[in-house]
């Protein structure tokens, strides 16, 4: 398989009072096309920390991202942006919908950000996502109005509307019940069989990490496990 | 203990917003405790002066009455007692100056004990009625740097005769001096007031012998001041009576009493807005807290604290900026108190009394402190009191939205981009904090559209039009006595320096309609009058007529006349003084300082029923070599002992007075607009926190979507634009009416503002407030660029 995003020897340290914390220790991780990882591990191991420099969120003390080959780490904000808007697409426990907004104008959000303005398409991409996670007849509905399990959802369709090349799934299940968090899992893995999308999954939820074909597991800032490729659940 | 603690660290870890808060605390309490101390030992002063030299109740200006009369006026029911005065003008010679000095001769009787108006004598010896010696004002003292047993040379009945100062000293009648209805500013080097002994007054003005042109009186309690003037009137219409009055309508007491109310708004208008805007800042500072640290509430929560006790807790961080702020203010306040109350004294030379250390100040301060603050901090925090402790260690929920009424229109929805659409539905959403910026951005708008005109448009008009385009003559000759017009035009058309001479009549009238009646000075132009305008309000000549009665605004209304409206009208200048003839309104136009009636000389004349006559002259200088005041000095030499001239005054030094004084004025405006502009910037900048604040995870998100910084500051500025576009639209005729209110509210029968305000004002209005907006989201997008993604999200995890 082809290497999709790379980081080399990242080093993240943070200032807590007097002292400096380093919460990622020259960390090597990878992730093919096409590919699930989860990277697991403790509270406080950095495993956001490292899927924020992966998507751009955050700047690393030093080592390098790379996405397919081509450095990322010095580009400027606006390249950052643009990157982010375009080949990344992001999902948080808490799912920072937009509230002013529907479940559909959610969802285009991203494409309107990369300037896409011809409507009917819109409609079609945002509403056939929505169709696709079983939200067709919530699209008009608010934040608000959606339970958690659905709002999530709706932040699948946000982070796939302008067909990114990984998405990065920062506790997606954190904040839900076994039921909800088994739909948003499964929906991970349809997109990634049918479109081939690369997904990489943090969690410290142990039933995460069985579940992913592949785990990493971090522990104070070092990768202690992993690379190995299971039988998918 | 604990919560003390974490209140201390927390103000610590935000001291910027805290100390900015305290900062206006201090400020507000500083400008409320001073100001209110400084007019209240105004009024302290006012009243003991009033007290102690015994000020009058009542005036009532004559032609001449014989002192003997004064028995019989001590003994009218409701008069406790009255003081007959001789009060005349006359010019000061001093050949060094090129302007016209005047003295107002008050006389005093010395043998009264108490009288009514006495003088406090300041420094200097008592007087005496052998020698021509006389108290004078402490202004005029000062201004003119005089001494002691100085000698000044006045012009009395068309003589020179020296006066020596024997002493300086105040009266409550002359606090405030001004020299003709047509002044509003003192002028101290050119205008004072003399008191001298009536033996001596009668001396100098012979004519006068043993009779008095002024009466001053006090009521019995229980009296009342119009029932006493009708009966006044009866009595002393046979001598001539001109006006009797009510000490609220005497020149210097009215303008006095207006100045501590002037000094009585400042004391309450700036503290407002500046304690308003810190509760603001607590309210904005304390949300916020409480949103950030809402897992700590649920743990303290958990740990069994109640929820009065955390509201308590951070309602404690409003109270203690209110009380430090209120007792630093305080004693602040307190101390500027004394220097602000003595230049103020030193402005108005008024005797100097102080109150002391005031507890009621301080307290009052604090309980105003603790009341605002208190207000701002109890909404900032009060969502302590609902939030569960299970709910507050959650994220809050997302808020509830709806489309708004304009989306339903597919054009409108069409023009706007994302962030227009997001701004628009925030706004929607946020109600009460769409309202306060709109509010505030209006009221901004409003206040610098006002101001800017009233400093560009409204006070120029109302102090120079007057000089500038009214009286528009090099200099008036006023005469003694009214004297025959033609033969005086004449002789002074005559001379070298007058190009043009026109006589003017100027009488006291007094103008009755229905149950409405006022005492002015009718003035009589001649039609064709070059050098004297009367304006309508676009500003074009109107003739005077024979017909009848041109009315100035103010008057017109206290009259309750119209053009068309039928007035009668008394004056001792009628043939016949008993009667009182009838007189037609031919127009209205307005004037901006004192109150008159104008009519053609001619017709005046016939209304009288009297012959050809002026009371003074007005002249365009000719040209030649000198500049116009030469030629004005050459006049004044001409007649300095005239028996006919009582002086020339000179138009150019009228306009120097307002320049003067409009260089105080136009600083004063110019700090409101400045204000104003504070005011625009401070809403719109913290409005902007307050969106930074509730919408940080919001924004936050919308850059990990990929909008970049100023795609996401374009939100909250085009949330901005679009309010203030609607704000500005609604700030101006806000201004309109605040200008009409102030106009209103200022004008009295002695000074009239014009309420201008034209297009540019507006614009000005708009542009500053474009202006305070733009520079407040400049430091928005600082903020903006510095946020940072991770920790924003992170926050209220």
């Amino acid at each position: 398989m082809t290497e999709l995003l790379k980081a080399e020897k990242i080093t993240k340290s943070y200032r807590v009072g007097e002292r400096r914390l380093t919460v990622l220790k020259s960390v090597d991780f990878s992730v093919s096309e096409g590919e699930i990882v989860a990277i697991s591990g403790p509270s406080g191991a950095g495993k956001s920390t490292l899927v924020h420099i992966l998507g751009l969120l955050d700047h690393s003390d030093s080592g390098r991202v790379l996405l397919r080959g081509k450095e990322l780490s010095r580009l400027s904000g606006r390249a950052r942006s643009r990157i982010r808007n375009r080949e990344i697409g992001f999902v948080f426990q808490f799912f920072y919908l937009l509230p002013e907004f529907t479940a559909w104008e959610n969802v285009v959000l991203p494409m309107m950000i990369s300037g896409a303005s011809a409507r009917r398409r819109l409609k079609e991409t945002a509403f056939t996502l929505l169709e696709q996670v079983g939200l067709k007849e919530r699209s008009q509905h608010y934040p608000s109005q959606l339970s958690g399990g659905e709002q999530q959802r709706v932040a699948i369709c946000r982070a796939l509307v302008n067909r990114p090349a990984i998405l990065l799934a920062d506790e997606p299940t954190g904040n839900l019940d076994t039921a909800a968090s088994r739909e948003i899992l499964d929906l991970l893995l349809r997109f990634n069989r049918r479109d081939g999308l690369s997904v990489v999954v943090v969690s410290h939820n142990p039933q995460v990490a069985d579940w992913a074909p592949r785990a990493i597991s971090l522990r104070d800032g070092m990768v202690v496990a992993g690379g190995l490729e299971r039988a998918r659940v | 203990m604990t919560l003390r603690r974490k209140m201390l660290r927390d103000m610590r870890a935000n001291a910027g917003s805290y100390l900015a808060c305290l900062a206006l605390v201090v400020i507000g309490v500083v400008a409320f405790l001073s100001f209110s101390i400084a007019r209240d030992n105004m009024v302290l002063s006012k009243e003991s002066l009033y007290r102690e030299e015994n000020f009058a109740d009542g005036f009532a200006e004559l032609a001449a009455m014989p002192e003997h009369r004064l028995r019989k006026i001590r003994r009218m029911a409701g008069i406790r007692q009255a003081s007959g005065r001789l009060i005349r003008d006359v010019q000061v010679h001093d050949p060094e100056r090129e302007a016209s000095v005047y003295l107002r001769l008050v006389s005093l009787d010395l043998e009264e004990t108490d009288r009514l108006n006495d003088v406090r004598l300041l420094e200097g010896e008592p007087l005496s009625d052998k020698e021509m010696r006389c108290w004078i004002d402490g202004q005029f003292f000062e201004a003119n740097r005089l001494e002691l047993d100085q000698e000044l040379e006045i012009i009395a009945g068309g003589r020179t005769r020296e006066l020596v100062v024997s002493g300086v000293g105040i009266c409550p009648e002359f606090v405030y001096p001004l020299r003709t209805e047509s002044e509003i500013y003192v002028n101290p080097e050119q205008f004072g007031v003399a008191f001298l002994p009536d033996k001596i007054m009668w001396s100098l003005f012979p004519e006068m012998d043993r009779a008095f042109n002024s009466l001053a009186f006090s009521l019995e309690d229980g009296a009342e001041f119009q029932d006493v003037k009708e009966e006044l009137e009866i009595e002393l219409e046979r001598y001539g009576v001109i006006e009797v009055y009510p000490r609220e309508d005497q020149t210097s007491h009215f303008i006095l009493t207006e100045e501590i109310e002037v000094i009585g708004t400042m004391a309450t208008f700036f503290p407002v807005m500046i304690l308003s805007i810190a509760a603001f800042i607590i309210y904005i500072v304390l949300k916020r807290l409480v949103e950030q640290q809402r897992g700590q509430i649920g743990i303290l929560k958990a740990f069994g604290y109640s929820s009065r006790a955390i509201l308590l807790h951070y309602f404690s961080y409003s109270l203690t900026l209110a009380l430090i702020g209120g007792a630093a203010g305080g004693l602040i306040g307190m101390w500027l108190a004394g220097p602000l109350t003595d230049l103020l004294y030193e402005f108005f030379h008024l005797p100097e009394v102080y109150a002391g250390f005031s507890v009621r100040h301080l307290l009052l301060s604090l309980g105003i402190c603790l009341a605002v603050l208190g207000f701002g901090g109890y909404h900032g925090c009060k969502t302590v009191l609902r939030l569960e402790p299970a709910e507050a260690m959650r994220p809050p929920a997302p808020k509830g939205a709806k489309k708004f009424f304009l989306e339903k229109i597919p054009f409108f929805t069409s023009i706007l981009t994302i962030q227009g659409k997001m701004a628009i539905r925030n706004l929607f959403r946020s109600r009460s904090r769409t309202a306060f910026v709109f509010l505030g951005i209006a009221v901004s708008c409003a206040m610098v559209a006002f101001t800017w005109a009233l400093a560009t448009e409204s006070m120029p008009k109302f102090m120079f039009q007057p000089y500038q385009e009214v009286m528009v003559y090099d200099a008036r000759v006023n005469l003694e006595n009214p004297r025959p017009r033609k033969a005086g035009r004449e002789e002074l058309e005559r001379l070298a320096e007058v190009a043009r001479a026109e006589p003017l009549v100027e009488i006291p009238v007094k103008l009755i309609h229905r149950w409405r009646e006022e005492n002015v000075a009718a003035i009589g132009l001649l039609p064709e009058s070059r050098l004297y305008n009367i304006l309508d309000k676009d500003g074009n000549r109107i003739v005077a007529s024979d017909d009848g009665l041109i009315l100035s605004e103010r008057l017109a209304e206290n009259l309750g006349a119209a053009p068309g409206s039928t007035l009668e009208l008394e004056s001792i200048f009628l043939r016949d003084p008993d009667r009182t003839v009838k007189v037609a309104v031919v127009a209205v136009v307005p004037q901006y300082i004192g109150m008159n009636a104008y009519m053609g000389i001619a017709g005046l004349e016939d209304l009288l029923r009297r012959g050809e006559f002026a009371t003074a002259f007005l002249v365009e200088t000719a040209p030649g070599p000198g500049t116009v005041r030469d030629r004005v000095a050459g006049l004044r030499e001409r007649y300095r002992e005239s028996d006919f001239v009582a002086g020339v005054d000179e138009r150019e030094d009228l306009v120097a007075l307002m320049e003067e004084q409009w260089e105080t004025a136009g600083w004063v405006i110019n700090l409101y607009v400045l204000i104003g502009v504070i005011f625009s910037f401070s809403i719109i900048y913290v409005s902007s926190l307050i969106v930074l604040s509730e919408r940080n995870r919001e924004l936050a998100s919308l850059r990990v979507l990929g909008m970049t910084s100023r795609e996401v500051f374009s939100v909250i500025t085009f949330e901005q634009w679009f309010l203030a576009f609607f704000a500005v639209i609604a700030g101006l005729p806000l201004a309109r009416l605040i200008m009409n209110a102030f106009a209103r509210q200022w004008s009295t029968d002695m000074y009239a503002m014009p309420a201008e305000m034209s297009a540019g004002s507006w614009l000005a209005g708009i542009a500053m407030t474009v202006i305070s907006i733009w520079a407040a989201q400049r430091f928005t997008l600082r903020k903006i660029k510095r946020l940072e993604i991770v920790e924003a999200l992170k926050t209220g995890e």
